[in-house]
């Protein structure tokens, strides 16, 4: 084959520029007009003073910004939250700056998790291969769910209480290993937390991860307009989030960061 | 000046005397550049839109030692590819972009055929593999160049390298980008 020349290779890029899809560009301009209106954009202040976290637990540039909780506003919050920096394979974490309400009973029972379905057919509807903890005395899983968000579903493993893994009282749950794919943007889950909780960076073998402790927080999903899609919304535990393998993985339930590393270790 | 937009220009300077209003006018302005050209650096859509969003209040606290009269562009992009470049570091992704499909892209009279829309779209696929296949380096050179529709200036600015130094990986990418499509050509 002939090489292309210089301006015919040039006008077949120009041509491929009209049909390249970015993701959707986000609002900005409004979220930087309220902080620098709020202050915390004053000059010079820079970036580290979120507050919330430890310094040497932000990751990279930190940005604190008002971010509009839409239909979550108006479930949980009735309020403004602030969004940092802390992204880990497809899923956000969110610090809020006032107190949720309670979240309906039946929100937590049974809306969250998605639909029950048996491990194979999960791993029939899955857009990835399915990995499960192998921790001796867990066994089986007791539900497996899944949800059609975000590409690919999301899979949630859910065993009652097991040695050392006691159920919580009302939920009756003592572990849950949720999956899903890590390059699912623009949608994502989002985790709103509350003061009161601490974000800890950690490695979970050879991966970055968060522990996230503490306080009470919530998870769910935004679809690629930013819309809380509110049949997700679920009030969660203390959680260990990590990216392996193109899936962002999370354990919940665990007492400890040693317990949930320990559960983690013998996800395959 | 009433009844026309401002300039950028006016825009910059009304910031400088603390109108935030304006400055807000002027991120919109800017904001699917800046968003787009950190998506291109860091290669992940939240990375961008953080980077974006402290490249502008980095540039708000900088606005004192803008140089009068001129343009903003390249300034603002500047600090939003710094921005976005240090969040690259600890996590690098290559930005994943799809080629619209023929029922997508805007309709061109110039086409004169559905089914040449078609293979038209198959070519601007195979074209997009091939960047794809380049190193990360080049890919970025052509996409700023290409896709993020930048001029040379303003791809120094967003890479952090001098003018002259564009022009060099940028020829470099082009060798490169057509070397990946007769390779490409030869194995089919």
């Amino acid at each position: 084959m002939a090489e292309r020349s210089d301006l015919a290779l040039e006008a077949a890029l120009a041509d491929l520029a009209g049909s390249v899809r970015f993701p959707a560009t986000p609002s900005i301009a409004a979220g930087v007009a309220e902080q620098i209106r709020s202050g915390s954009a004053h000059p010079r202040a820079g970036f580290r003073g979120a507050g919330w976290l430890p310094r040497e637990w932000l990751p990279r540039g930190r940005v604190a910004r008002g971010l509009a909780l839409g239909l979550l506003a108006a479930i949980l919050v009735a309020g403004v939250a602030v969004a940092v920096g802390i992204a880990i394979g497809g899923l956000r974490i969110v610090q809020s700056t006032q107190t949720p309400s309670p979240l309906p009973s039946g929100v937590v029972a049974s809306r969250a998790f998605g639909v029950e379905v048996s491990l194979d057919e999960a791993r029939r509807r899955a857009g990835f291969i399915i990995q499960t903890p192998g921790l001796a005395g867990l066994g089986p899983p007791d539900h497996v769910f899944y949800l059609p968000s975000p590409r690919g579903g999301t899979i949630s493993l859910v065993w009652g209480a097991r040695p050392g893994y006691p159920a919580d009282t009302t939920s009756r749950i003592g572990l849950v290993v949720t999956e899903f794919r890590a390059d699912v943007a623009p949608e994502y889950w989002e985790k709103l937390i509350n003061t009161g909780t601490r974000v800890e960076r950690t490695q979970v073998g050879n991966a970055a991860g968060y522990w996230v402790a503490g306080g009470t927080h919530f998870i769910f999903f935004r679809d690629a307009s930013g819309q809380v899609v509110d049949s997700t919304i679920r009030l969660v535990g203390t959680s260990l989030i990590w990216e392996r393998g193109g899936l962002t993985l999370r354990v919940e339930g665990a007492a400890t960061l040693a317990a949930a590393r320990t559960v983690a270790a013998s996800i395959r | 000046m009433e009844g026309r937009p401002l300039t950028d220009i006016e825009l910059i300077e009304q910031a400088k005397r603390g109108d935030v209003a304006a400055y807000e006018e002027l991120v919109r302005r800017y904001e699917e550049l800046a968003f787009r050209t950190a998506y291109l650096v860091c290669g992940d859509a939240f990375e961008a839109r953080d980077a974006a969003q402290e490249g502008f209040l980095r540039a708000w606290r900088a606005l004192h030692r803008f140089r009068p009269g001129a343009e903003p562009r390249p300034w603002l992009l500047q600090i939003v590819a710094n921005a976005a470049r240090n969040r690259r570091r600890s996590g690098a992704r290559r930005a994943n972009l799809i080629v619209r499909a023929a029922q997508d892209r805007p309709i061109d009279p110039s086409v004169p055929s559905p089914e040449a829309e078609v293979l038209a779209t198959e070519q601007r696929r195979e074209l997009m593999s091939a960047v794809d296949r380049l190193r990360e380096d080049d890919r970025l050179a052509i996409s700023l160049r290409w896709f993020a529709e930048l001029s040379e200036a303003e791809m120094a600015a967003a890479m952090g390298v001098p003018r002259g130094t564009v022009k060099s990986r940028l020829s470099r990418a082009m060798d490169r980008l057509r070397a990946v499509i007769a390779e490409g050509r030869a194995d089919g």
